[in-house]
């Protein structure tokens, strides 16, 4: 999904607050964006969604670049409202999510033939959230956004060096985890 | 153990072909069919959501608002016309310090290093101003002019006779100090030998303030007051000043 060619004029008029534009850009990002952050808090992934439009509505005006730069900074500002959400959750001492409520998220019965032919996205993106936060967002970024690995790193403020070992290590321990578990026959 | 770890272990190529879901699981490494189908139901696009016009509106409320606050605009400007004040200042003071070095300069002002170095520059503009050697130059009663050549002194025989003569008179150095070859006592033992007398007798007819010296004579100094120490009957540089133990230059 992306806007294209027309993303220029479409931004303009989205700064300049036409609805239609605005429309256009929010139908475009609003699922991976969603998705980045339901998958990371699932909780809070609508509320945190809803201020980073805010967010991105507050800085529009002075966004300059092409759509690719445009999906940065609003995954950028995405991130940066999901690490406020987590420094202020650790500052109240709230208990982290419980594995039997991942577990709940699981769809029942992850037969081989669910997994070789499609797990469920929902499943998918949870089985993503067991990983270390770093390691999690960088595989949904890359994942579920479709950026490269240069563009997760800039977006994450690490080395592309850095992005490729997290990659490897999250691959590594997904690709084990599900080996360990029993095939239903 | 180094094999079981190894065995999880991908080649970047096959990690990014992986995330980017352009790896189909038949093809993928052994152990990661499973994780590639993973991957790919959670790249799989979302189905479109219907249009949650509220929050468009919300968004779009957002943008006008944001536009229509000029506290907010002058907020996120704020370091702008600050950064530009800081510039204007900055080149009023760097001009303010040219022009009054270029000021000082013409005045001769400037100690003589300097109204050396700024004779040099200023002169490269077109800009004639003192050079700082001091006999180099002559002060008139219009400003600074260059001096034609270096052995100008005051006009004996003009207002500062009174006081090249007083000095002259009271002066120590005499031919062994090097005091008769300042230019000012040159210029004075020139003048009475040209009037065919000696230093002493022609400095007789010498009177303050000069009233002997001829009409309408123009003196380079400013000794037509007539101090009786003969100092302020040089030039206000100084140069050859009375005391005379040498040339000063």
């Amino acid at each position: 999904m992306s806007v294209g060619l027309q993303f220029e004029s479409v931004l303009i008029a989205a700064q300049s607050g036409a609805e239609w534009a605005v429309a256009v850009l929010y139908r475009d990002l609003h699922p991976a964006v969603l998705r980045y952050l339901h998958a990371q808090e699932p909780r809070e992934a609508e509320d945190l969604e809803s201020e980073t439009w805010l967010d991105v509505a507050r800085s529009l005006s002075r966004f300059r670049g092409q759509e690719a730069d445009f999906r940065k900074w609003v995954f950028a500002i995405a991130r940066r409202r999901l690490i406020d959400f987590r420094r202020q959750s650790s500052r109240r001492r709230t208990q982290p999510t419980a594995s039997e409520t991942l577990a709940e998220r699981m769809p029942p019965g992850d037969a081989e033939e669910d997994a070789m032919e499609g797990f469920a996205t929902e499943a998918a993106l949870a089985r993503i959230a067991t990983l270390p936060h770093d390691q999690a967002e960088v595989v949904l970024l890359r994942v579920v956004a479709g950026f490269s690995a240069q563009e997760v790193a800039r977006i994450m403020g690490k080395r592309p060096g850095t992005v490729r070992v997290l990659q490897h290590r999250a691959l590594a321990r997904l690709a084990r985890d599900i080996a360990k578990e029993p095939v239903t026959p | 153990m180094y094999r079981e770890m190894n065995k999880w272990m991908l080649d970047d190529e096959s990690a990014d072909r992986l995330l980017s879901g352009t790896l189909h699981p038949d093809d993928a490494p052994p152990g990661f069919a499973q994780l590639t189908a993973l991957l790919r139901a959670a790249g799989r696009p979302a189905s479109p959501s219907p249009i949650d016009q509220q929050r468009i509106a919300a968004i779009v409320a957002a943008i006008s608002a944001h536009d229509s606050q000029p506290a907010d605009k002058a907020k996120t400007k704020a370091p702008r016309p600050s950064l530009l004040r800081r510039a204007r200042v900055s080149a009023l003071l760097v001009a303010g310090m040219l022009f009054g070095s270029a000021g000082l300069a013409m005045a001769g002002a400037l100690p003589s290093a300097m109204q050396s170095v700024a004779a040099t520059v200023l002169s490269k503009v077109g800009i004639s101003v003192p050079s700082g050697h001091r006999a180099n130059t002559v002060t008139g009663s219009q400003g600074t002019t260059p001096a034609p050549g270096p052995t100008r002194g005051p006009d004996p025989n003009g207002p500062a006779k009174f006081g090249l003569c007083n000095a002259f008179s009271q002066g120590q150095g005499g031919v062994n100090g090097n005091k008769n070859n300042s230019v000012a006592f040159t210029n004075l033992q020139q003048a009475a030998q040209a009037a065919g007398q000696s230093v002493q007798e022609f400095c007789k007819s010498a009177t303050p303030g000069g009233k002997d010296s001829p009409a309408g004579h123009q003196s380079h100094g400013h000794g037509s007051k007539g101090k009786h120490n003969g100092q302020n009957a040089l030039p206000p540089n100084g140069r050859a000043r009375g005391h005379g133990r040498g040339n000063r230059r």
